[in-house]
């Protein structure tokens, strides 16, 4: 580690020169002008950051064409300018990535890998032109698990996971893409696969990393029983979490994509991940973070487990004097024509019961889209309401009659003749 | 009333004046108390800053592990002492193969990022030189008159010097004392020896068999060939050259069809033979014998190179010199001065080659050991041979045009594609439209 400090010490050394000086305070310079000018306290409208970027840009090459006159060295300055060139670059690649991809993906992949590598990569590359990468790699940091560990092969094993861990998502969805059309499994088997081969992937990167560092086996089991201990006390609902994820990944019973009722409200997964699964509730917009062991441990209804389909109901009754037959058939028929209602299986009307002044029915239909069953139902009971108006149908709502006899008693008395809603 | 010299001047200004003046006295007062009031000569200052050395390795050299950090623990050791006479100086090391030296000192010039020192080959000093990327400096008299002026003449300039030699590190024989009691000290002894049965390396590389040509006349077409003396103007051969070079494949031809005498393409693979106990004889670099030693123990046997009938051996030994960057700052060109004479001063040369047994010196005045160290004998043997053809500073690297050809031709002929005849002609014709 000592030799790590003086190595990096070491590079202010080239502070004592004059030429280097000049291109580096020439940068700073630049840059911290055109930030401070473009302030927007100073200016009525803002200045978009790829202009600031491209002024920048200018400047510095200005700088580096004077340096260039007068004799001076200016590789250092092209180097910034450069650096800036691919930057902004990368500013229009996403502005056009965006119009053509789903802008949480592109900003995803921006945020995770594009602009973590591109300052990754700069430092490297200065580092390269200040000292040699290749020695820096060589500093011993220490001996663990019995290998000792140097720069280079600590810097490679973190960024191999950090990159597996943030860039495994797209060949993950590809390979599950690729599978789905082979061996035809459904969309939420698809993204459990997805998931799983995600995990798969992390799981041979940690292997290498462990590898490529020469880390002895002995070592890892001895850590891993020590840790044994601190998990089954500190974090075991962690682990059971992540277990549970697992298991109800394997399982299929909550998969991406897959509605469940949550205290009463269908929900749809949207993720799930190492230690809760991520619902969207459509009632109101909301996303639940439920720890996955609630799923492990508790009954989940489901309308995704089997198929698709929900069946769904709606209640109505109708005056005594219809036909049940009438009604029945009529209702069979208005839901055969709503648009979410599914003519196979068919939707049937049943005679419920002798209400205390009408007939109850409901009418059953299925419908595709669980989550949809709010609307579809709306839209049936709606057209209910519309053909009963138009065929004269009364439904009818309960009605207090008082009779009053000669002595001033009232006697009261239900009754639903001639009583519209 | 004291009058401000304010007055003088401006008559309007001398209370103001007056004010600024004894600020001035006051300012004058701290800057002599923090010791910038009064500077001392540039050359009375303690030194203070940091150097960048840059340094060139062979490829065997970056790629084990152990020989590397072997010149790691060296370098550790001679700035050590250095900064106990300057504890305000730091050093940064940046090792590179010595072939893509010059390129990694023009590509950081450009940033004005460039090395302080450089160490390197004489011939690659020579290089840097002639291209600009390493200045002259004027050695005093006391420094210049105790290093061997042989060594020395080459880096001589009108406007100074533009190396200082450090150390040499010459080409010898080593060989496994359980199989052979005593090195061969011709080349005929050494067919002997391997007909005898001593399984004998050779090296495929152009730089590590030049030894050979010395020994059979072949030398002197070579060097006019490869230009190994660039400031000699190019001429055509004559024919002793021509006959001499043509002796020289034909003994490489008759080696290699020899049972028991192997061509390798790589030195590793020579050396690891040597260790391994597959081979009793090659021909190594002095760098390669702490490692040797290390694995070898008593086994390993180290000699002069045999000579021939047309004479001595040949081999081009590595003189090690400083090439001074023209990125410094006036301090840290004070310091890399420093830092070079310092290494150049008899104490130090004589513990480094104490400590190391695989360089020599180049301060005449430090005495080697050779009565009590057969590799030291043998060493300076070695680099008198080098020194006899001139090749100390002779640049024959892995990848330069002219050693491209040569190690292709000898391939050739080594796998019995040509006769020596035809490889002959192939050289000169390849060789010469080059120059």
């Amino acid at each position: 580690m000592n030799q790590l400090l003086y190595e990096l010490s070491g590079w202010f050394g080239y502070l004592q020169r004059q030429a280097v000086l000049w291109q580096l305070f020439g940068t700073v310079a630049i840059v911290l002008g055109v930030q401070l000018a473009a302030l927007p306290q100073r200016r009525r409208r803002p200045v978009a950051p790829v202009v600031r970027n491209l002024i920048e840009l200018g400047l510095m090459l200005l700088w580096a064409v004077l340096l260039r006159l007068l004799g001076q060295p200016h590789g250092l300055l092209l180097f910034f300018a450069g650096l800036q060139a691919i930057w902004i670059g990368l500013e229009f690649l996403r502005l056009l990535l965006i119009h053509r991809f789903d802008p949480r993906i592109v900003g995803n992949l921006y945020i995770q890998v594009i602009k973590p590598g591109f300052f990754i990569g700069a430092t490297m590359a200065l580092i390269q032109k200040l000292d040699s990468i290749s020695d820096l790699a060589g500093i011993p940091l220490g001996t663990y698990f019995g290998s000792t560990i140097n720069l280079g092969q600590l810097f490679t094993a973190v960024a191999t996971l950090y990159l597996l861990i943030t860039a495994s998502g797209l060949p993950s969805i590809w390979l599950a893409w690729l599978l789905q059309r082979s061996i035809g499994i459904t969309e939420s088997s698809r993204r459990a696969m997805e998931l799983m081969i995600r995990y798969v992937l992390v799981g041979i990167g940690i292997l290498l990393v462990v590898d490529q560092l020469g880390i002895k086996g002995n070592g890892l089991l001895a850590v891993a029983g020590g840790l044994s201990v601190g998990l089954g006390f500190g974090i075991k609902e962690v682990f059971s979490n992540f277990i549970s994820g697992l298991w109800l990944l394997v399982e299929g019973s909550v998969r991406p994509g897959e509605v469940l009722i949550i205290d009463g409200d269908p929900c749809e997964v949207r993720s799930l991940g190492l230690r809760a699964a991520m619902l969207w509730r459509q009632r109101d917009n909301a996303d639940l973070v439920i720890p996955n062991q609630t799923f492990f441990t508790t009954t989940t209804t489901t309308y995704t487990g089997s198929d698709t389909l929900r069946r769904s109901q709606v209640l109505v009754s109708a005056a005594y004097r219809h036909d049940p037959a009438e009604i029945e058939e009529l209702l069979v028929r208005i839901a055969s024509s709503c648009s979410g209602v599914l003519s196979a299986p068919p939707p049937a009307a049943f005679f419920l019961s002798y209400g205390d002044s009408s007939i109850n029915y409901t009418v059953r239909f299925w419908i595709a889209k669980p989550m949809n069953n709010l609307s579809v139902c709306n839209e049936v009971a709606k057209a209910i309401w519309r053909t009963f108006q138009e065929q004269g149908i009364e439904i009818p709502f309960p009605q207090m009659v008082l009779h009053e006899d000669r002595s001033g008693a009232q006697t009261a008395a239900y009754s639903s003749q001639n009583a519209q809603p | 009333m004291g009058i401000g010299w304010g007055q003088i001047i401006y008559p309007g200004c001398v209370i103001a004046l007056h004010r600024l003046g004894r600020r001035l006295v006051a300012l004058g007062a701290v800057l002599a108390l923090t010791g910038c009031g009064s500077p001392r000569p540039p050359h009375a200052r303690e030194l203070e800053g940091t150097v960048y050395i840059y340094v060139g390795t062979s490829s065997d050299q970056l790629t084990n592990p152990r020989v590397d950090s072997h010149i790691r623990s060296l370098f550790s050791r001679f700035i050590h002492g250095f900064r106990m006479l300057h504890p305000r100086v730091g050093v940064q090391l940046v090792f590179f193969p010595e072939a893509r030296i010059p390129a990694e000192v023009a590509q950081r010039h450009r940033s004005g990022l460039g090395p302080d020192l450089i160490l390197v080959n004489g011939s690659t000093a020579k290089v840097l030189h002639g291209r600009g990327l390493s200045r002259t400096v004027s050695l005093p008299a006391e420094i210049f008159s105790q290093l061997k002026p042989s060594l020395l003449r080459s880096f001589h300039t009108k406007a100074g010097w533009s190396a200082l030699p450090v150390f040499s590190q010459p080409q010898v024989a080593c060989f496994d004392r359980k199989v052979l009691p005593q090195a061969p000290s011709t080349l005929q002894e050494l067919l002997e020896v391997s007909a005898k049965g001593a399984p004998v390396g050779l090296s495929l590389e152009p730089v590590d068999l030049f030894w050979s040509a010395g020994s059979l006349g072949g030398t002197a077409a070579l060097q006019q060939l490869l230009k190994l003396h660039s400031d000699a103007p190019p001429r055509p051969l004559n024919q002793a050259e021509r006959e001499g070079l043509l002796r020289w494949l034909q003994w490489l031809d008759l080696a290699g069809d020899q049972q028991r005498i192997n061509f390798y393409a790589t030195t590793d693979e020579l050396l690891a033979g040597l260790v391994k106990g597959d081979l009793a004889w090659i021909a190594c670099r002095s760098r390669h014998l702490p490692r040797l030693k290390n694995l070898m123990g008593a086994r390993l046997g180290v000699a002069p190179l045999p000579s021939g009938p047309s004479g001595e051996a040949s081999p081009i030994a590595r003189l090690r010199v400083w090439s001074f960057g023209i990125d410094s700052s006036p301090e840290q060109r004070r310091i890399s001065k420093a830092l070079a004479e310092f290494s150049v001063n008899p104490l130090v040369q004589r513990a480094t080659t104490l400590a190391t047994l695989e360089t020599l010196p180049v301060n005449r005045y430090v005495n080697i050991p050779v009565t009590s160290s057969r590799s030291l004998a043998a060493l300076q043997v070695g680099m008198a041979q080098s020194e006899a053809y001139n090749l100390f500073n002779a640049s024959l690297l892995e990848g330069e045009a002219g050693e491209t050809i040569l190690r292709k031709v000898l391939a050739t002929m080594l796998f019995g594609a040509t006769d020596e005849t035809q490889a002959s002609e192939m050289l000169i014709q390849r060789l010469t439209k080059l120059r």
